[in-house]
């Protein structure tokens, strides 16, 4: 079996470099690992600019906490961790936030809609995969979204969503079921 | 459609999405600013423990030498 494209990136990394607060490291884990956490947070409803936005607070998280870093830690799902988390808790405060009410459904409405780019390139089965996961239900989409495109296992996607490995297992399960009878 | 088959589809489908130009010019030098903020925390952290370390070692020599 190959090696999980996310597991590929981290290739890149020195996390020593990191945990020195060496900025080649840095700049070297924001080139590689940006487009990846960016477009996870378009696939899962963000507006660019406020994918931008929490892409960048993460990577200042990031060097914050680099010097505490433990050997085993996957800098990738790390980030995939914070990002989440600050995407969930931006969407808490949206709420809070009439003014972000537009932004939140200019997100919502990107998730569904298929950029230009997307819509014009790619086969129609790519075109039929962006539709079908952009109809799955956000938790069945994030899993399968760390799991199909990122290569993880179940069980690194249940720490990163934070909940149990069986929990993960099944979301995925239904996502996967969900998707082939969208597509069939 | 296999789960194997569905995941690479799904691979083939959603590539990563690169940042603007404007935002990656934006936000990589406040990273390496962030970088350089904690790298010199710590080294004042370090210098601050050390000279009270110093200080601590001074005053005990004083004690014990008296």
């Amino acid at each position: 079996m190959s090696r999980s494209p996310l597991l590929v990136a981290e290739d890149a990394l020195s996390l020593d470099g990191l945990r020195r607060l060496d900025p080649r490291a840095f700049d070297d884990a924001f080139l590689v690992l940006s487009p990846r956490l960016n477009g996870w947070l378009v696939r899962m409803g963000a507006s660019r600019s406020v994918a931008e936005e929490l892409v960048q607070e993460a990577f200042l998280r990031l060097a914050k906490h680099a010097p505490t870093l433990r050997d085993d830690t996957r800098v990738g799902a790390w980030l995939y961790s914070v990002t989440r988390n600050l995407w969930i808790s931006h969407r808490r405060w949206s709420w809070l936030d009439g003014t972000r009410v537009l932004e939140l459904a200019e997100g919502a409405f990107m998730a569904r809609t298929p950029s230009p780019a997307e819509a014009n390139a790619g086969t129609e089965m790519e075109r039929r995969i962006h539709a079908a996961m952009a109809a799955l239900p956000e938790p069945q989409r994030e899993v399968l979204l760390l799991v199909a495109m990122e290569g993880l296992e179940p069980q690194e996607a249940a720490e990163i969503l934070g909940i149990a490995p069986e929990a993960a297992r099944q979301r995925l399960a239904r996502a996967r079921k969900n998707l082939k009878e969208v597509l069939a | 459609m296999t789960d194997d088959e569905q995941d690479a589809a799904i691979r083939g489908a959603f590539s990563p999405i690169p940042l603007s130009d404007a935002a990656s010019r934006r936000i990589r030098p406040r990273i390496a600013v962030e970088v350089d903020r904690r790298r010199i925390a710590l080294l004042d952290g370090a210098l601050h423990g050390g000279f009270a370390l110093a200080a601590v070692a001074w005053t005990l020599l004083m004690v014990v030498g008296r």
